[in-house]
C-alpha cells in the first residue's frame, strides 16, 4: 500500500488566536512503504521492523512500526493545522504505550494545554489513539511563535 | 540585589542553563554564559514565570538585558501582588 495522502488544511493562525482546550486531530495508517521509507533515511534496518519470526521473538506478534516514525506523524498537524504554520517546535517527548503495526488505524490528537503570552509559547498535549480508543503514544511538546 | 530572590531564582536557571555552579550577579548577561541560548531564554522565563507564579509582559522582557533588571523587575512583579 502507497503512503496515505492526507489532507492539511493549512490554518494559518496567530498566536493570539490560540487558547487552552483547543484541539485538532487527523486519522491516518502507516503504511509498510512509510516504514522502508523511514528505514532508508535514517539507515535503521533493525529486524524487528521487518522479519515476522524476530518480531515474534521479541514478544511482537508482527513487525512494529518506528515509534520516531510514529510521533513524527505528528508533524504535519502540528505545522499545518494547530498551533500552524508561523510555529515550529523547541521540545518534544513521548512515550510509546504500546507497538504500532503497519496498516493500523491511528488518530493523532493534540490539544494546547498552556499558552505562555511572554514569549509566545504554547504546550501540548499529544496522543496517538488506534482504532478511536486505544492509546499507543502520549507526549507532550513546546511550540514557540517567532515575534 | 534582593538576595532573597537571588537565591530563589538562581536554581532556576541553574537547572534550566544545566549549569550547577552558576552565580547571578547584577551585570551578568546572555552573553558571558555560554548556555544562555535564545531558546534556553524562553525556557528560562517560562521557568520563571511558573516557579515565581507570576506572569512577564513581552515589552517588558524585551528590555531587559541584565540578571539585575530582571531580578528587579521580579521584585516589583511580586510587591505588586
Amino acid at each position: 500500500m502507497m503512503r496515505e495522502s492526507v489532507s492539511h488544511d493549512l490554518l494559518d493562525r496567530s498566536f493570539e488566536d490560540l487558547e487552552v482546550g483547543m484541539t485538532a486531530s487527523y486519522d491516518i495508517t502507516i503504511s509498510h512503504e512509510d516504514i522502508r521509507e523511514f528505514s532508508s533515511i535514517t539507515g535503521d534496518l533493525a529486524p524487528v521492523h521487518f522479519d515476522p519470526d524476530f518480531a515474534a521473538s521479541m514478544g511482537y506478534r508482527k513487525p512494529v512500526a518506528f515509534g520516531l516514525l510514529v510521533f513524527a506523524r505528528f508533524s504535519g498537524l502540528l505545522g499545518m493545522v494547530l498551533p500552524g504554520p508561523r510555529s515550529v517546535i523547541h521540545a518534544s517527548s513521548f512515550s510509546m504505550k504500546k507497538p504500532v503495526y503497519a496498516e493500523d488505524r491511528l488518530t493523532y490528537i493534540v490539544e494546547i494545554t498552556r499558552v505562555v503570552k511572554s514569549v509566545k509559547v504554547v504546550f501540548l498535549s499529544l496522543k496517538v489513539l488506534r482504532d478511536k480508543d486505544d492509546l499507543v503514544l502520549q507526549g507532550e511538546t513546546r511550540c514557540g511563535f517567532v515575534r | 540585589m534582593n538576595q532573597s530572590l537571588v537565591d530563589r531564582v538562581t536554581p532556576i536557571f541553574r537547572e534550566v542553563l544545566q549549569m550547577p555552579g552558576l552565580e547571578l550577579t547584577r551585570d551578568l548577561d546572555a552573553t558571558q554564559v555560554e548556555n544562555w541560548d535564545s531558546l534556553n531564554h524562553i525556557s528560562l522565563i517560562i521557568a520563571i514565570e511558573t516557579g515565581l507564579e507570576l506572569e512577564f509582559d513581552t515589552e517588558e522582557l524585551h528590555q531587559l538585558t541584565k540578571v539585575g533588571e530582571m531580578i528587579d523587575l521580579i521584585e516589583k512583579k511580586l510587591n505588586r501582588k
